[in-house]
């Protein structure tokens, strides 16, 4: 029983959080490692063309400087191996199955509470979710044979999230400020280089939507690592 | 006259059952704080002329009339202090352990007029965090430490001591506050 991924998406459709697992395959001695990513998600929603791979990988090489050396730069996807799509391709895909089956959960169910889509599982792989009613949602994929994890995502969410990520005074939110729809501020534009900005523009919020940061990945990584679910192979 | 201490209203015809302690939340607390150094450096960055002094300028100045204001309402049942160090070391336990449910870590002086404060787990950084961590996070998180070096000279002021406080963190969570005391 292992647990292999977890993304986390706001309610604007972008995916601000994604972690994976991956586990050495049977007979080789290198322990497990753990691969972090962090999504500028207002790219999601900034791209113009869908065929953008070449211009993802380099950003997303040139903003991991974390991952450790001789991890493949270019985030590779979890899904079937031999198709290498990019990480936001692979969100997006995750979302729009998410959407749509929660949509049709909630017009199939009798009762009219938000419990509706918990899970759905395949012959490879089980996809937990969890929705809070700030619009966030939390998948977890794991093996087939795992038991329901919804106490588990309600627990990274309560105790992970809201400390390290919204009692945090350096993460910026959604820019629904006053000053911008009055048009008094510009928009914040996306840049890529913000850790190497003077001191002037170090006040400049981040892009909306990376909500990645050391004491996250790491209190999420010890977090998952200490599940009974997650076994090393 | 009213059992309490420490009372929202000190009227001293409360009887000791309409005496209550009026406390806020704690997270509202620490949002309120986040939010405040944000917008201050926000709105002084589009102000004509202004540059990171105009945000130290502005945000230990709060710092400076909340201290003096704390300090009148924390001191009023404590007998006068003996000397500078004294005080100092009032601010060290009593004041910190108000505003940041702890003391200062460690304390030094050279006995000429300067203080180091250090404190090695500050409440206010205790989940600050950035993704390139290091350097990076301690210089995002500096400005949090203006408005309590503003609170620190406040208070020193309203005791009777003029100084300059400056604050500096290299890795979070630990921050160290210099007080240079007039002559």
């Amino acid at each position: 029983m292992t647990i292999y991924n977890l993304y986390i998406f706001d309610r604007h459709c972008q995916c601000i959080y994604f972690q994976k697992w991956t586990h050495a395959p049977k007979g080789s001695a290198s322990a497990n490692t753990s691969q972090t990513g962090s999504r500028l998600g207002s790219r999601l929603s900034h791209s113009t063309t869908s065929s953008s791979e070449p211009m993802n990988t380099t950003q997303l090489s040139s903003h991991n400087q974390s991952i450790p050396e001789g991890a493949l730069l270019t985030q590779q996807s979890g899904m079937a191996a031999g198709s290498m799509i990019s990480m936001e391709e692979e969100a997006k895909l995750v979302y729009g199955v998410i959407l749509s089956l929660r949509n049709f959960v909630r017009k199939l169910s009798s009762t009219s509470d938000h419990d509706g889509f918990i899970s759905y599982r395949t012959s490879t792989y089980r996809l937990h979710y969890y929705e809070t009613p700030t619009g966030l949602k939390f998948v977890l994929n794991t093996d087939p044979q795992t038991e329901g994890m919804k106490a588990v995502l309600k627990q990274i969410y309560v105790q992970l999230y809201v400390e390290f990520v919204v009692k945090n005074g350096l993460m910026r939110f959604d820019d629904t400020r006053w000053e911008i729809s009055q048009g008094f501020l510009s928009q914040p534009q996306a840049n890529e280089d913000t850790p190497h900005s003077t001191s002037h523009t170090s006040f400049t919020p981040a892009p909306p939507g990376n909500i990645s940061n050391e004491l996250f990945r790491l209190a999420v990584d010890r977090f998952v690592r200490s599940l009974s679910s997650f076994e090393q192979k | 006259m009213y059992s309490q201490p420490t009372t929202s209203s000190p009227l001293p015809q409360q009887t000791p059952q309409q005496v209550q302690q009026e406390l806020v939340s704690e997270s509202c607390m620490d949002f309120f704080l986040m939010e405040m150094v944000d917008t201050i450096c926000r709105t002084t960055i589009t102000e004509p002329d202004a540059d990171i002094d105009a945000v130290f300028y502005k945000l230990e100045t709060l710092g400076f009339s909340v201290g003096q204001r704390l300090i009148e309402k924390l001191t009023k049942d404590r007998p006068r202090f003996v000397d500078t160090l004294d005080v100092v070391k009032f601010i060290c336990k009593d004041l910190w352990t108000i505003m940041f449910k702890k003391q200062i870590d460690n304390l030094k002086t050279n006995h000429r007029g300067v203080y180091v404060l250090q404190d090695n787990n500050f409440r206010w950084f205790m989940r600050l965090s950035t993704d390139v961590g290091g350097a990076d996070s301690a210089k995002k998180a500096t400005p949090f430490l203006w408005f309590p070096c503003g609170i620190i000279r406040g208070a020193l002021a309203n005791l009777g001591v003029t100084s300059v406080v400056v604050a500096e963190t290299s890795n979070l969570p630990q921050c160290t506050f210099q007080i240079k005391i007039a002559a």
